[in-house]
């Protein structure tokens, strides 16, 4: 604009620089997208679970609950948070171990509806039955469901916690051959299941 | 590689990182839209507002005049695709590796705060970056890196927004799935909006800026000295304290971005702060580029090479448009037009 001062030139660069620059940012996007992904199937997800482990799942205390497992558990780190949901294995069977914070109070009843969805979401092309009732160790009363999948078997079991206002759901899948070693892993969780408000 | 198939190497990378970004999000959420059509188009619908709001306003950011629409719709889409797309894995990736090494407890409270930050600040910065290779003249300075940041940011943070509406629905054992979507935009948009993505990516991209800058600085330099040029060199050198500032930028966009994913600390406060850095960011810069662009125009003036009417009215978009109305002919009123934009041209250039 000015005629004697040096003026600076446009924003754009020469074709090398600019080929250099793209060659730049595809490498960094592809570091980022692939690199970590990849680092993290690098390291193994698998943590043992001592026999007898609790597992606390929740926020706090009073908003939380527990599960006992046996010998020969392992739990996947990556998939797990202790405040809202761990991923279980034992040989074939996984079991994912979720707390869900409802919105209002509710009984098991009430909320059945909304977890099957969220099931389908998770789990697609697998159908739950029909729930009936169960107890955990402590008396509470739950519903339980059998997931029949082409080739899954298990179950899903929901319990409303004392407040009504969370809920632990917990899904157990195995393939069909293990259906047995699924309905055991799924009665083991669901009499260890303790919720620390409805002991005091 | 000549100039202009150098361009379609750079868009067609683009439209392609684009393309997978949004292939992922898809991918990833597509079942969720399934399951709970109604709640996730309202978690989509939702989301229109922030976005047609704040693609307005932000462009409105850039004095003189808006940057250029086609590219600022191209920066906002490499947030809500490319960046966004990305992200989704990367994070997956580096929190799962932080569960494995350092532990389930420590994941729970950290994995956000040290995952988040690094992965997203740098993909969103690429898409300032892609928006200046691709159009040479849009991002001249830190001024213009600061608005396309912005967008950039402004589109991860609407589709982030989406996700989380989407991934309350899960966490809420689809009890109420509308009302947990409609409490999740609240939160998202009303509460943390005015201190998310786009405050952060808005500093980062004034520092891809600072970059462009201390490159134009250096191909000046480069281009006097192969000339034989003896007189006048240009005042600031080649910058590298612009190459500082660059890296300063990106520092300070990871450090707000880890603020705002940091536990215990209250919202509010990381909005505030998030805000308040941008905002004054953002008035120093404006301020600058006004203050240059002013002394140009007198100089310019001086040298009568631009009429001092025009000079008074250029800077305001009011002005411009006030005067193009006062001019009756079509033909006249379009030649006013062009030589209003030549002169901005040159300012953007030459101010930024």
């Amino acid at each position: 604009m000015v005629a004697d001062q040096p003026r600076l030139p446009p924003g754009g660069a020469s074709p090398r620089a600019r080929l250099r620059w793209l060659l730049i940012v595809v490498s960094a996007m592809v570091l980022l997208t692939a690199g970590w992904p990849l680092l993290n199937a690098a390291v193994a997800d698998k943590q043992q679970l001592a026999a007898e482990a609790a597992l606390r799942v929740g926020p706090s205390g009073p908003n939380s609950a527990s599960v006992r497992v046996g010998p020969g558990w392992t739990m996947q780190p990556a998939e797990s948070d202790p405040r809202q949901s761990y991923l279980l294995r034992h040989g074939a069977v996984t079991v994912s171990i979720r707390y869900v914070m409802l919105t209002g109070t509710h009984h098991t009843a009430g909320i059945w509806g909304g977890l099957r969805r969220v099931f389908r979401v998770s789990n697609p092309g697998i159908r739950l039955g029909t729930p009936a009732a169960v107890i955990n160790g402590q008396g509470r009363a739950g519903l339980s469901a059998i997931a029949t999948g082409a080739r899954t078997a298990g179950n899903m079991t929901a319990f409303v916690g004392p407040s009504g206002t969370y809920a632990i759901q917990i899904v157990v899948l195995a393939p069909r051959y293990a259906k047995q070693a699924a309905v055991a892993a799924a009665l083991l969780l669901i009499r260890s299941l303790r919720f620390p408000a409805a002991a005091r | 590689m000549s100039f202009r198939s150098s361009i379609r190497a750079v868009r067609i990378s683009a439209a392609l990182l684009c393309i997978f970004g949004a292939g992922v999000v898809i991918t990833e959420f597509v079942r969720f839209l399934l399951v709970f059509p109604q709640a996730g188009a309202l978690a989509v619908m939702l989301e229109l507002p922030l976005v047609l709001t704040g693609f307005a306003l932000l462009r409105r950011l850039r004095p003189a005049r808006a940057p250029a629409l086609p590219w600022s719709a191209a920066a906002l889409v490499w947030g809500a695709t490319a960046a966004a797309g990305c992200a989704l894995l990367a994070n997956q990736g580096l929190a799962g590796l932080w569960a494995k090494t350092e532990g389930v407890k420590f994941a729970s409270d950290w994995s956000a705060s040290l995952t988040a930050p690094l992965n997203e600040e740098l993909l969103k910065l690429c898409g300032v970056v892609m928006v200046a290779l691709a159009a040479p003249l849009a991002v001249n300075g830190p001024l213009d890196g600061l608005v396309y940041g912005a967008l950039t940011g402004l589109g991860f943070q609407a589709v982030e927004n989406v996700t989380y509406g989407l991934n309350a629905i899960l966490m809420s054992g689809g009890t109420s799935p509308d009302r947990v979507v409609l409490n999740s935009a609240l939160l998202r948009v009303g509460t943390a909006g005015l201190g998310s993505h786009w405050t952060m990516t808005a500093v980062a991209g004034a520092g891809a800026g600072y970059l462009i800058l201390h490159t134009r600085r250096r191909r000046l330099i480069r281009d006097a000295s192969r000339a034989g040029v003896t007189g006048r060199q240009p005042a600031a050198g080649p910058g590298y304290g612009l190459l500082l500032g660059a890296a300063a930028c990106l520092a300070a966009a990871v450090g707000m971005h880890l603020l705002f994913d940091a536990p215990a600390l209250a919202i509010e406060l990381k909005v505030v702060v998030n805000f308040a850095l941008v905002a004054i960011f953002y008035l120093l810069l404006s301020t600058a580029f006004l203050h240059r662009a002013r002394e140009l125009l007198t100089a310019a003036v001086a040298a009568g090479l631009v009429d001092a009417a025009d000079a008074a009215t250029i800077l305001s978009r009011r002005r411009r448009r006030r005067e193009l109305r006062q001019v009756h002919l079509p033909a006249d009123r379009d030649k006013l037009r062009e030589r209003q934009q030549d002169i901005l041209t040159e300012l953007d250039a030459e101010a930024a």
